[in-house]
């Protein structure tokens, strides 16, 4: 009697959960599995020609793969640019538009702007932008020095700092939503009883706001390693991961070698790499980002 | 004096990000001549051409609708799906329903890239390729874990006693959801609704895998072609990503308080 009417109290609310359960198990969680085996297959991606097992072959390649130590190494300066570009400055937007300021729908607008923009036209418009005969920022700098001339993302050198730097122009507004909450959870008269032990403006933010902080700070760098990994439109528009492959991303390296090479184990393997070292940056994210609940 | 130099800087940097947008708006009223001249120049007339160019020959209103359609579809049943789990979620404890919390938590973390090849194929297999339905079932489950976070987390504040007094009227379980929780819950609704919104619009790698007839191409797809094929065609370019970009635009000018507040107590909750 008592397991029939627990039961029957479980059913409608398993019966709200099931759907969304059951979407993601089938159409996110089980493709996974299958990309995870067929990383050691070699496949045509042609539905009539069977995989044929090659064992760990695609991850001797992998490793071997030239452009993936390059993919690897834009990751990494991506999470440079984050902590030492964009970071600071999201945080000092942050600061700003959390008080109480003339204008701040103005500012949080702007400055948010970015983020709601499709990528796709984001990329064709940088693309404009750091044209090197007609773009605004070699025209801009022309003004002081006529010479002037830099393909931004034409020149293999310079390509990857340029698209680094537009994700950066992008992301800031929504790492400074990020900061910018956890700022306005900090109590009030943390600040005051600082005030009268004497502290001040940098002092102030030194002792009392970045500590404060330290959650919103956790979420930002995970949401930074997850991103990097995942970066893909960008770079899909503004070069496709050349010139020489310069600005190639593990995201489009595998997309790459997938569609247009028709290389569908070794894609799977690229895409078994993002997905355990996302687990690897998830584990991290789980420990900091949920431990509270 | 300190004051000034703060509002200067905070003004500078909403230049950043404003002035290649208006770049891109004076651009769309320029032949390619006057592109040439360079950005600080303004157009010598303001005349419709490049629009004519972009709206027909690029079809960016086709892309518009089409972009619209699977993100209505999928937001309405994202916002419904990730409601009635968000209730659960919220009204249950124990060991069960906090493994299906972090099941949602790893769908926010696994990286949606390892789904493609074997959803490409799959696809392909049943046929389901270039179809409406295949792009909402697609961006309903890969929105729904974040939804169904933003969702518990906001449910998880409705006092409980409102549920004990629904229960003692009468209602059961999912009427009390239907007709006071979700009501109620309407602000994470919305902010849901609206993230949900804005990332299927921009959304490029999912269309760009399932969608190949002209017919049902994204206005990501669109710009995105139409950028490549017409690259000598400047202004044209930049009226087609004025229209694709108004939309968002006008969608945020509308909502700005619900997506930056809402996506700020998510972050704080989070």
């Amino acid at each position: 009697m008592r397991v029939r009417k627990a039961l029957r109290k479980g059913f409608v609310p398993a019966l709200m959960l099931l759907p969304s359960m059951a979407l993601i198990a089938i159409m996110f969680f089980y493709p996974i599995v299958d990309t995870i085996k067929l990383s050691f297959y070699k496949w045509n991606g042609i539905l009539q020609s069977a995989p044929k097992f090659i064992g760990f072959k695609n991850y001797e390649v992998l490793f071997r793969d030239e452009a993936f130590w390059t993919s690897i190494k834009n990751v990494g300066l991506f999470l440079l640019q984050g902590i030492f570009i964009q970071g600071p400055i999201a945080f000092i937007l942050a600061l700003f538009i959390s008080k109480k300021i003339r204008g701040i729908r103005y500012f949080k607008f702007t400055y948010f702007l970015p983020v709601v923009i499709p990528l796709t036209a984001i990329g064709i418009m940088w693309k404009f932008v750091l044209n090197p005969n007609w773009g605004l920022i070699n025209a801009a700098i022309r003004v002081f020095n006529p010479a002037f001339n830099v393909d931004f993302i034409g020149n293999p050198n310079i390509a990857i700092y340029s698209i680094v730097l537009v994700s950066a122009w992008v992301y800031v507004g929504l790492n400074m939503i990020i900061f910018s909450a956890g700022l306005t959870s900090i109590p009030a008269d943390l600040y005051e009883s600082a005030e009268i032990d004497g502290a001040t403006g940098i002092r102030k933010i030194g002792y009392i706001t970045l500590p404060m902080m330290m959650e919103s700070i956790k979420v930002y760098i995970i949401l930074m390693i997850t991103g990097s990994l995942k970066t893909f439109d960008l770079v899909f528009v503004m070069t496709r991961g050349g010139p020489n492959e310069a600005t190639m991303v593990p995201a489009l390296f595998m997309y790459l070698e997938t569609f247009s090479y028709t290389k569908f184990g070794y894609g799977a393997t690229i895409a078994t790499f993002i997905l355990v070292t996302g687990l690897i940056g998830s584990l991290i994210a789980n420990k900091y980002l949920f431990a509270r609940e | 004096m300190k004051k000034a130099f703060k509002y200067t800087l905070a003004f500078l940097w909403s230049m950043v990000n404003l002035i290649p947008l208006v770049m891109v708006v004076f651009g769309s009223f320029k032949n390619t001549a006057g592109i040439y001249l360079g950005p600080f120049v303004l157009p010598e007339s303001w005349n419709f051409t490049n629009y004519d160019t972009a709206l027909l020959r690029a079809n960016v209103l086709n892309g518009i609708g089409n972009s619209f359609l699977y993100a209505i579809l999928s937001v309405t049943a994202i916002v419904l799906l990730a409601s009635m789990a968000g209730y659960v979620l919220s009204r249950h404890h124990g060991r069960l329903i906090n493994g299906v919390y972090i099941y949602f938590v790893l769908g926010v973390l696994v990286p949606v890239q390892a789904t493609f090849i074997p959803l490409v194929a799959t696809v392909a297999k049943l046929g389901g390729q270039n179809s409406v339905l295949t792009m909402v079932v697609i961006y309903v489950t890969f929105n729904l874990p974040l939804s169904i976070l933003l969702i518990t987390g906001y449910m998880k504040g409705v006092s409980r006693e409102i549920d004990e007094a629904a229960r003692i009227d009468g209602c059961g379980a999912f009427r009390t959801f239907a007709s006071i929780i979700a009501p109620i819950s309407v602000p994470a609704l919305a902010t849901a609704g609206i993230l949900a919104f804005i990332n299927v619009y921009n959304d490029l790698i999912f269309a760009n895998l399932f969608i190949s007839t002209a017919a049902r191409q994204t206005v990501t797809q669109v710009i995105n072609g139409f950028s490549a094929q017409y690259n000598s065609d400047m202004g044209a370019t930049f009226a087609a990503l004025v229209v694709a970009i108004l939309p968002m635009i006008i969608v945020f000018m509308c909502f700005q308080e619900k997506v930056i507040d809402g996506l700020s107590t998510g972050a704080v909750k989070g």
